[in-house]
């Protein structure tokens, strides 16, 4: 599983290297005539990186199998959910609405049901960060 | 250098700069303290709050954190045989084994005051060290700058994995980001796809948070577990002053040894611990006793670590290459306060750079007092329970991201740049040279191209020179190192085999 992912990052790496250089065949030739044209750079890079996926693809081909070590990938992909959906409703809903129903969402998920310290520690996080930001010069969303 | 020094003391003695080393120290101590939490996580978290702050409050804040950090890492590794940081992974050998021995104040004891002799001693080099080599390095032309940037890659690249593809992807990948945004010479943006917002290029915070704060976030969920740790009471009985005057040998070298090895780019605290434990073990004439509650065994990695944190310094201030994944954010936050890490920092912001020498002085017996007053109360740390913690975490690196331009598509960067950490950490990548890769990507390319201007586009100038011809030596070397040892190792197997 790992060297399957592994040979899967480095096509992907192969391939993005890949179109990004055909990306800077637009890229305009230099204004001077001495210096560089803004494609040079970007391109050694690229080459560089695609040669050395290439090598990571084939080394990870040639490795025995391995496996992912064990982790709890669905807690993990639960949690990153609801912390998307909070970002996508932080613009709507606001940073004072938001934020505390995130943390009191978030800790709950995670098993911690003590609520006597969840939600102060949202609400009281909230207003702490809220003022402090504030008081700097961060304008949070309203 | 004195007169400087003095400046320094006189630029750190008002209570503004007091109370960041108070409130940096206390930080640390906590953020060291909670397994999981590295001081680059840490200063990462920090630099956010500290827009409003003057370049030096900010500095010394985010340092005075590192270096109690780096000690606070002991406290749960000496309890708990849990290391809060990675510098702390060496102590929990001998630290650990002496508090079921039932003296976990020894123990405490002793790597209090290494950890503050080793900072004392590292920032003597510093002193000693970075001021003659930022005089060396103002003489840099940009083939020298670039060819320093080459070798700091190389190095870091080869020194932060296992595995040297992955260590020079992860730093392709890093310069190949930094090439995202405006052409410094040119004028026109590459890699934008006519997106606005990516026309200054990737902003730093929200990709270091991303980097290092959001894959802790991830760390800790994937690998909850809601079990709290509870601390037993502990006796915080010190060591007696016979025991440590006899620590006086072994604190000096392996402070000496954290020292030099912070200035290595790319290496850090476990790899200074664990070789400055490995040396103590190999000299000491006690060595049976180690991995057994032996002082000397806490002693040595802990003067180390913080040893490290000093030097780590050296060439971030000096030549402006980070010595370690901390002074990499390091980097980042003095770039965002519009300095720019290298040897100008000497010439142009003397009251900075001197104040920063005072204030890391007075932040190391800061850190003695609070801790060896507050032994018990840093060791609760642990109790904060991991649920809270990580929503916390997550919440910090939102606002943390969002408040640097006010947008949030720095916001979502900082996730791409999470995302990114997330499959480098599953997948054995290291995360260390794409940040530092980010930090001297713009100085890589501006001087390989002002050099090839000079020089009229012959790339001869990087050889003609001897300064640059030298580290470009050193950057073959460093980048075939791995392949030179892979090749012997071949050869071992084959001959045994």
């Amino acid at each position: 599983m790992k060297n399957k992912g592994e040979v899967v990052l480095s096509l992907l790496i192969i391939v993005i290297s890949g179109i990004l250089l055909y990306a800077t065949k637009d890229f305009p030739p230099s204004i001077v005539k001495t210096s560089l044209s803004p494609a040079f750079y970007p391109r050694l890079i690229l080459s560089t990186l695609l040669i050395l996926s290439i090598l990571l693809l084939v080394n990870s081909m040639r490795r025995p199998k391995e496996s992912l070590p064990q982790a709890r990938y669905l807690l993990l992909i639960i949690c990153t959910s609801i912390g998307l959906l909070y970002l996508v409703l932080l613009p709507l809903l606001g940073y004072l609405i938001a934020t505390p129903l995130f943390l009191f969402v978030e800790i709950y998920i995670l098993e911690y049901r003590r609520f006597y310290v969840s939600v102060p520690v949202a609400i009281g996080f909230t207003l702490f960060s809220y003022s402090v930001f504030q008081l700097l010069l961060g304008v949070n969303l309203p | 250098m004195f007169q400087n020094l003095l400046l320094g003391l006189n630029v750190v003695t008002n209570w503004n700069v007091l109370s960041a080393i108070v409130v940096g120290i206390i930080l640390g101590y906590f953020v060291g303290a909670f397994p999981g939490l590295n001081p680059s996580t840490g200063v990462a978290l920090l630099v956010p709050f500290t827009f409003g702050m003057t370049p030096l409050i900010a500095l010394v804040m985010l340092c005075s954190l590192y270096t109690a950090a780096e000690y606070g890492g002991s406290i749960t590794a000496i309890l708990i045989n849990t290391p809060g940081t990675a510098g702390a992974a060496a102590t929990v050998l001998d630290g650990y084994p002496l508090a079921q021995k039932g003296f976990p104040g020894k123990a405490l004891g002793t790597s209090i005051i290494a950890s503050t002799a080793g900072g004392l001693i590292g920032t003597t080099f510093l002193i000693a060290f970075s001021v003659p080599l930022a005089n060396f390095a103002l003489r840099f032309s940009p083939a020298e700058y670039f060819s320093l940037s080459l070798f700091g890659l190389t190095i870091i690249a080869t020194l932060s994995s296992n595995n040297w593809i992955k260590g020079f992807i992860a730093a392709g990948i890093g310069l190949l980001l930094k090439c995202i945004g405006t052409d410094p010479f040119a004028s026109y943006d590459r890699f934008c796809f006519g997106n606005l917002w990516l026309f200054g290029g990737i902003p730093f915070i929200p990709a270091i948070l991303g980097l290092f704060a959001l894959t802790e976030f991830f760390s800790i969920v994937e690998n909850f577990n809601p079990v709290q740790e509870k601390l037993k009471k502990f006796s915080t009985k010190m060591p007696d002053l016979e025991e440590i005057l006899g620590l006086f040998r072994i604190i000096s070298i392996s402070s000496v040894i954290g020292t030099f090895i912070g200035m290595l780019p790319g290496a850090g605290g476990t790899v200074a611990s664990f070789v400055a434990y490995n040396e103590a073990k190999r000299f000491s004439p006690q060595r049976e006793e180690f991995g057994k509650g032996c002082l000397h065994g806490v002693a040595a990695p802990e003067s180390a670590n913080n040893a490290m944190v000093s030097g780590s310094l050296v060439p971030l201030l000096s030549l402006g290459i980070p010595g370690s994944a901390t002074a990499a954010v390091l980097a980042s936050a003095l770039m965002i306060h519009g300095l720019q890490p290298g040897p100008l920092l000497f010439v142009q912001n003397k009251d900075i750079i001197y104040g920063l020498f005072v204030g890391l002085i007075l932040g190391n017996f800061v850190m003695l007092a609070l801790g060896l007053i507050g032994a018990k109360l840093w060791a609760k740390v642990v109790m904060v329970p991991r649920a809270v913690l990580a929503p916390l975490l997550f919440a910090i690196c939102v606002i943390g991201a969002y408040s640097v331009n006010n947008s949030m598509f720095d916001v979502w960067i900082m996730i791409f740049f999470g995302v990114i950490g997330y499959v480098f950490r599953k997948f054995d990548f290291p995360i260390v040279p794409v940040i530092i890769a980010l930090v001297l990507g713009y100085l890589t390319e501006t001087s390989f191209r002002r050099a090839l201007i000079f020089s009229n586009g012959s790339p001869l100038i990087f050889f003609t020179r001897p300064i640059s011809l030298i580290l470009i030596i050193l950057a073959g070397v460093t980048f075939f190192a791995p392949f030179i040892r892979e090749y012997k190792d071949n050869r071992k197997k084959i001959n045994s085999g």
